[in-house]
C-alpha cells in the first residue's frame, strides 16, 4: 500500500508518542529501582543518578522477595492450567456441542460482575471451613474461578474462527467427542489458548486482594509481600521499585517465551485459509 | 529453539505443581503429629524448603504434647525485625514452654480488613492482633477482643499498672474493661528546625516585624506568624505544610486544631458538636495555613510527603505524629539530621489548651482465639521493659511506651523527642471521638477537610452536613 | 431412543461441568449470601445475634444517599468514556501497526509491559508522577514552561488523573486484541478494494472496522466489565477523594462495607451494581451474537 510522505511522517510521530506515554511509567519504575531514597522523595526528579543495587538487596531481604515469587509462581501457573482446561471444556461444550446456550453463558458470565470486595467476606468464611485458608489451595481455587468466565468468553469466540468441517469428519470416523476434544481442538487452537494464558496468567500473578485477605504467612504472594514495604512513616520507593520490576520480570520472560505463538493465537483467522 | 523453551514451561509447571503437593503433604505433618521428634523432623525436612514465614519452635519439646501455635497478625515495617529478639527473650523466661510463633504482617488498611474478615468470618485465625486505639470501640462492640482484666490479676503484667503513662491506659477501655496492652505510642507533636528558629539575623528580623522573640509558637496565632514569616517561596522554604490527601493525617490535623481551640465532640446530651463555633473557626484557620503557609501541592500530599518535605529541609515547623520523629534522624532519609526541635502543640484562644491527639497501638488477644492462655504469655513478654526499649532504639521506627523506656538516658540520647513525649502523655493528651463509628467520623471529616479545600462551601455548611452524617453514624 | 438422547447429552454435558462446580460453588454461595445480606441489617461490628431482616430497607438507604447516586452516575459516564477512549486509540494504533511496521513483535511486547505490572505499584508510581512536589509529569510540563495543576487536590484533575492511568494500562490491551483481529481478516478484500481505487482512509472504515466487529465486541464487554469494578488503582491513587469526586461504585461499596461496615448495604449496592452489568451483558451477547453462526 502507498502511503505519502506527510502520512508516514504523521503515522511515526503519533506511534512515537504512544510508546512514549506507554513506556515512560515502566522506565520510571525500573530506574527508580536503581535509585536511593533521596532521589525518589526529594525535588527534583532525577534522570541522572548513580545507580546502585542496594534497593534490591533490600528488598530481598526484607521480606524474603524470592521466596514469595515461587509462591505467585505456583499459584498462578496451577491456576491458569486449570482455568484454560476447564474453561476450554466449557466453550467447546457451549459453542459446538450446544450445552445450555446463552442462559449459561449469561450465568458464567456473570459470575466475573460482583465486585470481589463484597464476595471476599463469604469466600474467607467457605475456606475456613474447608481448612483451606493460608494455604495454595485457597488462591488456586480462587483464581481458577475468577479467570474462568474470561477464558470461556475468549475461547468460545476463538472457536468460531475454527472450521466444523474437521471434526465433522472426526465424528464419522468414530471419534468420541473427548477424543475429538483432546486430539483436535486442543491442538488446532493451541495459539488462542496461549493468548488466553497469558492474560490469563497477568491476572492471576497480579492480583492483590484475594491473596491479601486468604492468605499471609505459610503462603505469601509477590504483589502482597512489596505491599508490606509500606511502613505507616515512610514509603520505601526504592525497595518497591526493585520488588515491582523482580515482579513484572518473570511475567516478562513468560510473554517472551510464548510471543511468537500468541501472534498465532491471536490471528486464529489464519487456520481458515 | 521455540520446542526447548516449550518444554522448559511445561517442566516448570509440573515441578510447581509437585511442589505445591509436597509442600502441603509436609505441612499436614507439621501440624498433626503428635511425637515431637517427628514434629522435629518433618520441621527440618521441610525448613529448607516451606518455611518463608518467620516461624520457628519456641522451646524444645519435653513432653508429648504437640506445640501449641500462637498466631500474630502484625502491622508490616518494624515488628518483623524484632521477632527474633522476642522469642529469644520469651525462651529465656519460659524455658518450658512449647508455644510456636506465627507471625503474619499486613499494611495499615489490610490489617484492619483482616482482623475484622477473620472475627467476622472464620474465627479462631489469630490468638494476638496489633490494634491502634481508633480500632478498639468497634472491634470491642462486636466481640472480637477478649477482656484481659482476669489475666492482669492472676499472672499480671511487669510493673502494671504504675510504669506506664497515665494516658496509654485510657482508650483501650469499655464499660471498665481492659482489652489491649499497649506497645507503641506517638501523639501529636510539633517540630521544628533549629538552625532556622536559632539564627540571630532571622531572630532580629522576627522581633522587628512581630515584636516579640522568634521562639517556638505556643499559641496558634505565633504559629501563624512564625509561619508567614518562613513562608518564603521563592527560597523555596514553607512556613508549615499539611497533608490534604491522607486518612491518617488529614482528618486528625483538623481534630488536633480544633481541640486546641477548646472544641469538644459531644454536646453534655451526647450530640455530636463537630459544627460548633470552635470547629468551623478551626477549619477556617486551617483552611488559611494550607492556603497561605503551605506548598501549593499541600492538598494533595499524604503524610509521607509532608514528612519528606520536612527531612528535604522545605519547611520550617510542622505539627505530626511523634513516630516520624525518628527518620529526621536518619542520615539516608534526611537533610535535617541534628537540625530538629520538639514542642507541645501550640494553644488556640483563651479557652483552649496545648494538649496532643494521642492514638496508640496495643496488643489484644482475640476472643476467638482458641489458646488465650498461651498467648497471655506472649503478650507479657511483647510488653515486657526490655523488649520496649529494644523496640524503640533498634531503628525498627517503634515507640515505646513504658515510663521506663521514656526516661531511659541510653533512649534520650539518641532520640531527645522522648523528653517532650514523655511530657506530653503525662498530662498533655487528649483521644480521639471514642465511640464505635471512630472509623467513619474520621472518614466524614477527611471528606469535609477536603471539600472545603476544593472550594465546594463554607466552613459552616460543611461542617454543618458532616455533623449531620457523623450523627446518622451514631444512631444506626 | 429417548435413553440414547440423554446419555447423548450427557456425555457433552460433562464438559461443563467443572465449571458449573467451580462457578456456582465459589461465586454463587457468596451471591446468594451477599444476596441475602442485602435484606438485613448486618453491620460486620455488631454480634451475629443481632442480625435482622428489614426487607427493602437497605435499598431505600442507599438510594436517598447522594454519594451512591453521584457514584452510580460517575461509574457509568467513566466507564462509556474509558471504553470510548481506549477503544479509538486502540483502533488507530492498531490500523498503523498491522501496515506501517515490520516489528510488531516487539512494540506488542512493549505494549505488554503496562498490563504486567502489579496494579497496586501502578497506583503508587503514578501517585509518585502527579506529586506536586517530586512529581516528574509537573517537572516536566515546567520544563516546557507549563504550570502542572495540582492533580489529585482537585475534583476535575482528579478525575482525569484516574482515566489517564486507566488509558495508559489498558490501552495496550485494546490494541493487541484488535491487532489480531485485524491481521486475521482475509487479505483478498483488501486487494480487491486497492484495485477498485479505495484510498487508505476509506479502506479502514468500508472495510477493517465492520469485519471488526466481532472483536471490537468482545473487547469492549471485557474492558466495559472491569472499568465498571474499577478498584485498586483509584484505591492507591485518590481513594475516591478528593472529598467523594473520584469515588466509584466499588469504591463505595468498599468505604460502606469495610470503613462503615455496613454490610448490609453494600451487598445492597453490589446487587444494583450487578443488576445494570446483567442488562448491559445480555443486551451486548445479544448485539455481537456471541453464540449464533455468522
Amino acid at each position: 500500500m502507498r502511503i505519502s510522505k506527510i502520512n508516514l511522517i504523521i503515522i511515526t510521530i503519533l506511534i512515537i508518542l504512544f510508546l512514549t506515554f506507554e513506556i515512560f511509567p515502566i522506565y520510571w519504575i525500573i530506574s527508580n529501582s536503581f535509585k536511593s531514597y533521596k532521589d525518589i522523595a526529594f525535588y527534583p526528579p532525577k534522570f541522572i543518578f548513580t545507580p546502585s543495587i542496594n534497593n534490591y538487596i533490600d528488598a530481598i531481604q526484607r521480606s524474603n522477595f524470592l521466596y514469595a515469587i515461587r509462591d505467585s509462581a505456583v499459584a498462578s501457573i496451577s491456576s491458569v492450567i486449570l482455568a484454560v482446561l476447564f474453561g476450554s471444556m466449557a466453550a467447546y461444550g457451549i459453542a459446538r456441542l450446544k450445552v445450555g446456550g446463552t442462559g449459561l453463558l449469561i450465568f458464567i458470565i456473570s459470575s466475573r460482575m460482583l465486585p470481589i470486595i463484597i464476595l471476599i467476606l463469604p469466600l474467607y468464611i467457605i475456606f475456613t471451613r474447608l481448612k483451606l485458608i493460608d494455604t495454595y489451595y485457597s488462591l488456586i481455587i480462587s483464581y481458577t474461578t475468577f479467570l474462568l468466565s474470561f477464558v470461556i468468553w475468549q475461547m468460545i469466540s476463538f472457536l468460531k474462527e475454527v472450521p466444523k468441517e474437521i471434526e465433522e469428519a472426526a465424528i464419522i470416523d468414530g471419534c468420541n467427542y473427548w477424543q475429538i476434544f483432546f486430539k483436535i481442538i486442543l491442538p488446532i487452537s493451541k495459539p488462542g489458548l496461549i493468548a488466553v494464558s497469558i492474560f490469563s496468567f497477568l491476572g492471576a500473578w497480579n492480583d492483590y486482594l484475594f491473596a491479601s485477605i486468604l492468605t499471609g504467612s505459610k503462603v505469601l504472594t509477590a504483589p502482597v509481600a512489596s505491599s508490606l514495604f509500606l511502613t505507616d512513616r515512610y514509603v520505601p520507593w526504592g525497595p518497591m521499585a526493585a520488588a515491582c520490576t523482580m515482579t513484572m520480570l518473570p511475567a516478562l520472560i513468560f510473554i517472551l517465551i510464548v510471543q511468537k505463538q500468541m501472534i498465532k493465537g491471536l490471528t486464529m483467522g489464519a487456520v481458515k485459509g | 529453539m521455540k520446542k526447548i523453551l516449550l518444554w522448559l514451561l511445561v517442566m516448570l509447571v509440573g515441578i510447581s505443581m509437585l511442589a505445591t503437593f509436597s509442600l502441603v503433604g509436609c505441612k499436614t505433618t507439621t501440624t498433626t503429629t503428635a511425637a515431637a521428634e517427628t514434629t522435629a523432623a518433618a520441621e527440618t525436612t521441610s525448613a529448607t524448603e516451606t518455611t518463608k514465614a518467620v516461624e520457628t519452635t519456641a522451646a524444645t519439646t519435653t513432653t508429648e504434647s504437640k506445640p501449641v501455635e500462637v498466631k500474630l497478625l502484625f502491622l508490616a515495617g518494624g515488628l518483623n525485625t524484632l521477632a527474633p529478639m522476642i522469642e529469644k527473650k520469651f525462651n529465656e523466661l519460659n524455658p518450658n514452654s512449647n508455644i510456636k510463633f506465627v507471625y503474619e504482617f499486613a499494611d495499615y488498611g489490610t490489617l484492619h480488613d483482616k482482623i475484622a474478615i477473620a472475627e467476622a468470618g472464620g474465627a479462631g485465625a489469630y490468638d494476638i492482633y496489633w490494634t491502634i486505639t481508633d480500632w478498639m470501640p468497634e472491634f470491642i462492640k462486636a466481640g472480637f477482643l477478649m477482656p484481659l482484666d482476669s489475666y492482669l490479676e492472676k499472672d499480671p503484667i511487669d510493673g502494671w499498672p504504675n510504669t506506664y503513662p497515665q494516658t496509654v491506659l485510657n482508650f483501650q477501655t469499655v464499660d471498665g474493661k481492659l482489652y489491649g496492652i499497649p506497645g507503641h505510642d506517638g501523639p501529636y507533636m510539633l517540630f521544628y528546625r533549629t538552625d532556622l528558629f536559632n539564627n540571630e539575623t532571622e531572630k532580629n528580623n522576627f522581633k522587628e516585624k512581630y515584636g516579640y522573640e522568634l521562639a517556638p509558637p505556643e499559641t496558634w496565632d505565633q504559629f501563624k506568624d512564625i509561619a508567614n514569616f518562613f513562608t518564603r517561596p521563592d527560597k523555596n522554604l514553607y512556613g508549615t505544610s499539611f497533608a490534604g490527601n491522607d486518612p491518617q493525617a488529614t482528618p486528625y490535623d483538623l481534630v488536633q486544631i480544633a481541640h486546641n481551640f477548646g472544641a469538644k465532640y459531644w454536646e453534655d446530651n451526647g450530640y455530636p458538636t463537630f459544627n460548633s463555633d470552635k470547629w468551623i473557626n478551626a477549619l477556617e484557620f486551617l483552611g488559611k495555613l494550607y492556603k497561605e503557609n503551605s506548598p501549593k501541592g499541600a492538598p494533595q500530599l499524604d503524610m509521607m510527603g509532608r514528612a519528606d518535605m520536612f527531612k528535604e529541609g522545605k519547611l520550617a515547623m510542622y505539627a505530626d505524629w511523634t513516630g516520624f520523629a525518628g527518620y529526621f534522624e536518619l542520615q539516608e532519609l534526611s537533610n535535617v539530621v541534628g537540625k530538629v526541635g520538639y514542642s507541645l502543640m501550640p494553644k488556640g484562644g483563651n479557652d483552649g489548651n496545648r494538649d496532643s491527639l494521642d492514638i496508640y497501638w496495643c496488643y489484644a488477644v482475640s476472643n476467638s482465639s482458641k489458646n488465650k492462655d498461651a498467648a497471655w504469655q506472649v503478650i507479657k513478654v511483647l510488653t515486657n521493659p526490655e523488649i520496649d526499649k529494644l523496640w524503640t532504639i533498634g531503628g525498627m521506627g517503634g515507640v515505646g511506651v513504658r515510663n521506663s523506656t521514656l526516661n531511659d538516658p541510653e533512649v534520650l540520647k539518641q532520640f531527645p523527642f522522648y523528653k517532650t513525649m514523655a511530657e506530653i502523655l503525662n498530662g498533655n493528651a487528649f483521644g480521639s471521638p471514642y465511640t464505635p463509628a471512630a472509623a467513619q467520623i474520621y472518614d466524614i471529616l477527611k471528606i469535609a477537610v477536603q471539600n472545603y479545600l476544593a472550594g465546594s462551601g463554607t466552613a459552616k455548611e460543611i461542617l454543618d452536613a458532616a455533623n449531620a452524617k457523623i450523627a446518622g453514624a451514631l444512631t444506626k | 431412543m429417548r435413553t440414547n438422547k440423554i446419555k447423548n447429552y450427557l456425555n457433552r454435558f460433562v464438559f461443563v461441568v467443572p465449571s458449573i462446580i467451580l462457578i456456582s460453588g465459589f461465586t454463587l454461595y457468596p451471591l446468594i449470601f451477599a444476596f441475602v445480606n442485602s435484606f438485613k441489617k448486618y453491620k460486620l461490628t455488631e454480634p451475629n445475634n443481632n442480625i435482622k431482616f428489614i426487607g427493602f430497607e437497605n435499598y431505600i438507604e442507599i438510594f436517598k444517599q447522594k454519594e451512591f447516586i453521584e457514584a452510580l452516575i460517575r461509574t457509568i459516564g467513566l466507564t462509556i468514556l474509558l471504553v470510548i477512549v481506549e477503544l479509538l486509540i486502540g483502533i488507530i494504533i492498531a490500523v498503523i501497526l498491522s501496515d506501517s511496521f515490520k516489528g510488531h513483535g516487539i512494540i506488542r511486547s512493549v505494549l505488554l509491559l503496562p498490563i504486567a505490572a502489579t496494579p497496586v505499584i501502578v497506583g503508587l508510581t503514578w501517585k509518585l508522577m502527579y506529586d506536586p512536589r517530586v512529581g516528574v509529569i509537573n517537572y516536566l510540563l515546567n520544563l516546557i514552561g507549563i504550570e502542572g495543576p495540582v492533580w489529585l487536590a482537585n475534583s476535575r484533575w482528579a478525575l482525569l488523573a484516574v482515566i489517564i492511568m486507566d488509558v495508559w494500562q489498558w490501552t495496550p490491551f485494546m490494541v493487541i486484541i484488535l491487532l489480531a483481529g485485524i491481521l486475521g481478516q482475509p487479505k483478498d478484500l483488501y486487494e480487491a478494494a486497492l484495485v477498485d481505487g479505495a484510498n487508505r482512509f476509506r479502506v479502514v472504515t468500508k472495510i477493517t472496522i465492520p469485519l471488526l466487529k466481532r472483536v471490537m465486541g468482545v473487547a469492549i464487554l471485557i474492558r466495559a466489565s472491569d472499568v465498571f469494578r474499577l478498584f485498586d488503582q483509584i484505591w492507591m491513587l485518590t481513594r475516591g477523594g478528593p472529598g467523594t469526586a473520584t469515588e466509584t461504585l466499588t469504591v463505595r461499596i468498599y468505604r460502606t462495607g469495610f470503613s462503615y461496615f455496613e454490610m448490609g448495604e453494600a451487598s445492597a449496592m453490589s446487587f444494583i451494581m450487578l443488576i445494570i452489568m446483567m442488562i448491559f451483558i445480555i443486551f451486548a451477547i445479544k448485539k455481537i451474537n456471541l453464540l449464533e453462526e455468522t
